[in-house]
């Protein structure tokens, strides 16, 4: 069933256009991220569905209805804002407790909801805080769960982990995840982390600059990213220019070769692209393997994985490798031996 | 179905007023003084900027140079008790520091009456001085009393404008500076003067414009010098409404442009103070002698400050008729006060000021709140400016003009005094006093405004809360502080309003302050100053009132229920 959708929605701010002809269809119970760049229109599209903004074109439809021109305020959508919005001169059980009491919700009622959704964000002993006395975390699952108790259509996220730090940010969105699963409220989740994108959603929709350049599940678009700059944005991927020599059927970029394997489709003609994702490098001990030769420019060791910046003929390589004798042994300056698989990569034509 | 907009009504209401109670007066006094039966001419100008004409530029210069007087003594004492205040430790500090800014709460009319009764020229010290010596030395009288006066009322604006520089003052700036090998006078010069400099330079154009706006000082103390401010009142009361229009002009240019100056320091000195975080500020050093001998200093003026105060309670109980030439009264009695109550005569200003404050705070309420959210939430740039700039108008433009504009504008019927003569009828004080105070309001609503996140109305709306929920519950609350300070100066201004009111006011509508007056011309001192103090107790009720509440509600977070 179909819960969301947007029907060529556009928009524009004076001769600015931020958002153009977005088509999306987003399931019941479904947790959807929209994931891009700063300035891409993600936020304005979200602000959309909710209705504080409206579209010049174009319709939108929460639960079957046309909302396109309804209030926020009868839309029935929930949103966590990415400074939480929470009312600051009312405790933590207040704020909860907003939404319900709008809805004229009998007080008892009320009580039991809202100790309940506390319970599962695990708030339960500050009920009665103030919020301003709460800490960035504990204030962003307020922001949750007042959101969460009122039961909306569809879910909005701005943000929501941005002013979180790191450790925080990643047990946060686990716990976003493990509530949305329970109470399967159909999601909207803007970010412009694609980390968190990945592993909160069922399906991620990729905008630049006002329009969608992908939408499918994480794996789709890491593993069959449909642009370059989807790759880039979401793999991290390398991007090489260069043409396809169907005599030796090899890549060439720079006069470096590569052979292509059988399975990879390629255009046949003129100049391409190929984005190449860091781990689909491999290095080698200098003189043992490798297809070209590179010099180590930066190591970056994560523990698991080492990133390297190998430069190439020229071109500087994002590299991850898991981290072993050898890489521990790659000093800045080394020469290693370097080879690509391209079955793991993607081509695009030039142009 | 298109959704009702508050935002699209505060813009017209705000228009609404501004045009017809702020410009179109105006407008219409510019008019009236480039007219001459019924031609247009600049007569009345040349007339005034005449060099013969002694009598127009005495006035022009007792103005500019009591003010610049003014500016000087109220910079001396102000910044001297903001340096003792912030910088030094004593036993008296928290009482002084609580005193110390009691003038602003004054009306300006009863602050100018205690210090005659004190002061002036036959008033308590000048009797015991001559009871003494034989001879009187001294009593305050024309340019000296006014600068007196203008320095108690005025210098607040030094001591709270200094006294917060001082306390952001970066301790570090100075530790670099002595580390440096700078001397202990050129850090004061170099070091803190400069950062002290906005400061300093807004007070100081805050207290030349009240000071050449100021009517009561020189309306008693003047004796037959000539004022600006006098000048228009008395050509009005003489019935040359042209000449008195040219001079109202005249004076409005002169405060207006000292306000735009005013406006653009501070926004240059608050564009200098972002991004400045916590500060670490330590006591500047000074010697223990200097250190005594300000401290000193301080007590003294306290003394001096309060002195007439209390004279004027003493007064409000003396005997009608037992204080004529002795130096206290003779007899006491609480008459005064009884007949404040009692006789209706007495308690007819009393209930005009009352109710006059009360249409004001109304008006001022509506149309501040929502000025200030046009001026802050309102989504056009360039009509907020315009809005902001017309909305301080009204304070840059001296009470007596305002008065003087409205007689003009409203003394026939037209569409913005609901085709009714307005002149001479009890709604024409509240307007005055309507058009002086709103952009009080707007102020300090709108500083509260600022720091409300937009983004929490929104979040009320997600949660189906409407228009009028969503107010009362979200942003009333939290602007309640900056509505309830804006409303408690409005109260303050409003009862004890004098500038306009002298000249608005007919028989039957007089409101506290002239009323004081009379009293005085008739040497009812006694009642007169029983009308003083009753005022100061309201003002004062006010202000603790106004505290109360914001204290409690600041605290409030645990109490609130539903």
């Amino acid at each position: 069933m179909i819960n969301l959708s947007l029907q060529d929605v556009s928009k524009n701010f004076k001769a600015l256009s931020v958002v153009s002809n977005v088509n999306l269809e987003i399931q019941a119970g479904e947790f959807f991220s929209i994931v891009g760049p700063s300035g891409c229109g993600k936020t304005t599209l979200l602000r959309m569905i909710a209705g504080f903004e409206s579209p010049a074109t174009g319709r939108i439809l929460i639960g079957g209805h046309d909302m396109t021109r309804i209030p926020p305020e009868a839309r029935s959508v929930g949103m966590v804002f990415q400074n939480y919005a929470l009312f600051p001169h009312m405790t933590v059980f207040e704020n909860v407790a907003f939404g319900l009491q709008a809805k004229k919700t009998p007080k008892k009622e009320i009580q039991i909801r809202v100790e309940n959704i506390l319970e599962a964000v695990h708030l339960t002993e500050k009920i009665h805080t103030p919020v301003p006395n709460l800490s960035g975390g504990e204030q962003q699952r307020v922001a949750v769960a007042r959101a969460l108790v009122v039961e909306p259509t569809v879910l909005l996220f701005d943000e929501p982990l941005s002013n979180l730090d790191v450790t925080l940010r990643v047990s946060t969105r686990e716990e976003i995840r493990m509530l949305q699963r329970r109470t399967k409220i159909t999601t909207v989740y803007v970010t412009h982390d694609q980390s968190e994108a990945m592993s909160l959603s069922d399906r991620i929709a990729v905008m630049r600059s006002g329009a969608i350049e992908q939408i499918g599940t994480p794996s789709e678009i890491y593993e069959s990213p449909r642009s370059p700059f989807v790759a880039q944005f979401l793999g991290g991927a390398n991007l090489l220019t260069g043409s396809i020599d169907l005599v030796s059927n090899a890549l060439v970029v720079d006069g470096w070769k590569f052979p292509l394997s059988s399975g990879l489709a390629y255009p046949r003609k003129g100049p391409v692209r190929v984005a190449v994702k860091p781990e689909a490098i491999s290095l080698f001990e200098y003189g043992t393997g490798g297809d070209v030769d590179g010099v180590i420019q930066e190591a970056e060791y994560l523990g698991f994985t080492t990133n390297f910046k190998v430069l190439v003929h020229g071109i500087s390589l994002r590299v991850t490798a898991m981290s072993s004798m050898l890489s521990t042994r790659l000093a800045l300056g080394s020469k290693v031996g370097v080879s690509i698989d391209l079955s793991r990569s993607t081509l695009f034509s030039g142009d | 179905m298109r959704r009702f907009r508050f935002a699209a009504l505060a813009p017209v209401l705000l228009l609404f007023v501004l045009f017809g109670y702020v410009l179109y007066p105006l407008a219409t006094t510019i008019s009236e003084s480039v007219h001459i039966n019924g031609r247009l001419s600049l007569v009345h100008y040349f007339d005034l900027l005449n060099p013969a004409n002694t009598a127009s530029w005495e006035a022009v210069w007792n103005s500019v140079y009591v003010s610049f007087l003014s500016v000087l003594c109220s910079g001396l004492v102000g910044v001297l008790f903001a340096f003792v205040l912030t910088q030094m430790d004593f036993p008296l500090k928290n009482t002084i520091s609580r005193l110390v800014v009691l003038p602003i709460a004054l009306p300006p009319l009863v602050g100018v009456i205690s210090f005659l009764f004190v002061f002036g020229e036959s008033g308590i010290l000048p009797r015991i001085v001559q009871l003494l010596i034989g001879s009187k030395p001294f009593g305050l009288d024309g340019i000296s009393a006014i600068v007196v006066v203008h320095t108690y009322s005025f210098y607040v604006y030094f001591y709270l404008f200094v006294s917060t520089a001082l306390r952001q003052l970066d301790s570090s700036l100075l530790e670099a500076a002595s580390g440096l090998g700078g001397s202990a006078w050129n850090n004061f010069r170099r070091v803190i003067l400069p950062e002290l400099r906005p400061a300093l330079t807004a007070a100081s154009i805050l207290t030349f414009m009240a000071s050449m706006a100021s009517f009561s000082a020189p309306f008693l103390f003047g004796g037959e010098k000539r004022f600006m401010t006098l000048q228009i009142y008395s050509s009005k009361l003489n019935g040359e409404l042209s000449t008195a229009s040219a001079q109202a002009v005249g004076l409005t240019v002169v405060s207006v442009a000292f306000f735009v100056v005013l406006r653009m320091s501070a926004n240059a000195s608050r564009l200098s103070r972002r991004n400045r975080g916590a500060v670490k500020s330590r006591p500047i050093e000074v010697g223990r002698r200097t250190k005594r001998l300000l401290i000193g200093v301080c007590v003294l003026t306290i003394i001096f400050e309060i002195l007439p105060l209390l004279t004027i309670a003493l007064i409000s109980l003396a005997k009608e008729g037992s204080w004529t030439w002795q130096i206290l009264p003779t007899a006491y009695t609480f008459d005064n006060y009884l007949k404040l109550f009692s006789d209706p005569h007495v308690f007819d200003p009393i209930r005009n000021s009352l109710l006059m404050t009360l249409v004001t705070l109304i008006a001022a309420l509506i149309v501040g709140v929502s000025a200030a959210y046009f001026v802050t939430k309102g989504r056009s740039r360039t009509s907020k400016t315009m809005a902001d700039v017309l909305v301080t108008l009204p304070f840059a433009v001296p009470g007596t003009v305002v008065a003087f504009s409205l007689i003009l504008a409203f003394s026939s019927p037209n569409f913005f005094s609901g085709y009714k003569t307005l002149i001479g009828t009890f709604w024409i004080l509240p307007l005055a006093y309507f058009v002086r105070t709103f952009p009080l309001i707007v102020r300090s609503t709108s500083a509260s405004l600022e720091q409300m996140d937009d983004s929490l109305m929104e979040a009320g709306q997600t949660f189906g809360a409407g228009l009028i929920m969503r107010f009362r519950k979200i942003a009333l609350p939290l602007i309640l502080p900056g509505i309830v300070s804006g409303s408690m100066l409005v109260m303050i201004a409003a009862l004890g309003e004098f500038v306009s009111s002298i000249l608005l006011y007919t028989y039957s509508s007089r409101p506290i302050s002239v009323e004081i007056l009379s009293q005085l011309r008739t040497y009812n001192f006694g009642a007169a100053s029983a009308y003083c103090v009753f005022l100061l107790v309201l003002v004062l009720t006010v202000i603790s009132a106004a505290n109360r509440l914001l204290t409690r509600h600041r605290h409030g977070d645990q109490a609130i229920n539903f």
